[in-house]
């Protein structure tokens, strides 16, 4: 899949599964694998906040 | 055979070994994402497919703990409990619980203004410790060793001002090796 923020190549893995994070080699942005209409997109993965646990 | 659900707000490799050994004890699991799950005080049990339990994995505390309100409210058992995970996700009402039941502690001191956690400095002396009363990690913990850096760390807490900043947990610091030291009360 293509990076949202810089087109680099994101190599999803096959067992990967919705609401894991994956990271761009190219730019290092962060995304979350998510699930819409029944095909699977990248969003913006959030950043961690002050009450993120171990 | 039960049904298990997991709810996530990031998939980590725990969730992902929860899932896989309760499916190997025979349990019917599914991950379900905190973040696009919806309840309202209209809501029903029969809405939802939660199972027979839930077991709460987000890693935001807050999401966390509002999450499983809402399950309480629907009347499905969730681990932890809200009692549980509001009484251990607060380090004030955590240290209030041990003292209460005789569970040797550090002294710890509350105040609820930076005037009135200077004067518990004042009073007791340096050093202690500060530590926010919801976090881990060790993150914004730091030993107040004098005047100075309570003066910097009051400054910063009054310029970010979030709700937690008017609650001033001051704590004993313990001697130890150079090692960490964990405890865990049951």
């Amino acid at each position: 899949m293509n990076c949202p923020d810089c087109d680099g190549n994101i190599n999803v893995p096959a067992d990967a599964s919705v609401g894991e994070i994956v990271s761009c080699p190219d730019c290092g942005a962060d995304f979350e694998i998510s699930k819409k209409s029944g095909s699977i997109e990248l969003k913006k993965a959030e950043t961690v906040g002050e009450d993120w646990g171990e | 055979m039960s049904k298990i659900s997991i709810v996530f707000d990031r998939v980590r490799a725990e969730e992902k070994m929860l899932q896989k050994e309760a499916e190997q004890l025979g349990h019917d699991t599914t991950s379900i994402d905190a973040k696009i799950t919806r309840f309202s005080t209209e809501s029903k049990k029969t809405d939802y497919d939660f199972g027979n339990v839930v077991l709460e994995r987000c890693v935001s505390y807050f999401r966390g703990i509002h999450f499983t309100a809402c399950l309480e409210f629907l009347d499905i058992p969730v681990i932890n409990t809200f009692e549980v995970a509001n009484n251990c996700g607060n380090k004030m009402l955590t240290s209030l619980l041990l003292s209460k039941h005789k569970v040797p502690t550090p002294k710890t001191y509350f105040s609820f203004s930076a005037e009135a956690a200077r004067e518990n400095l004042d009073k007791v002396g340096y050093p202690l410790v500060i530590k926010p009363i919801i976090g881990s990690w060790g993150r914004s913990v730091v030993p107040l060793k004098d005047k100075d850096t309570v003066d910097a760390l009051f400054e910063i807490r009054e310029f970010t001002d979030g709700p937690h900043d008017r609650i001033f947990y001051l704590q004993e610091m313990v001697k130890r090796p150079p090692r960490d030291l964990r405890a865990i009360i049951v």
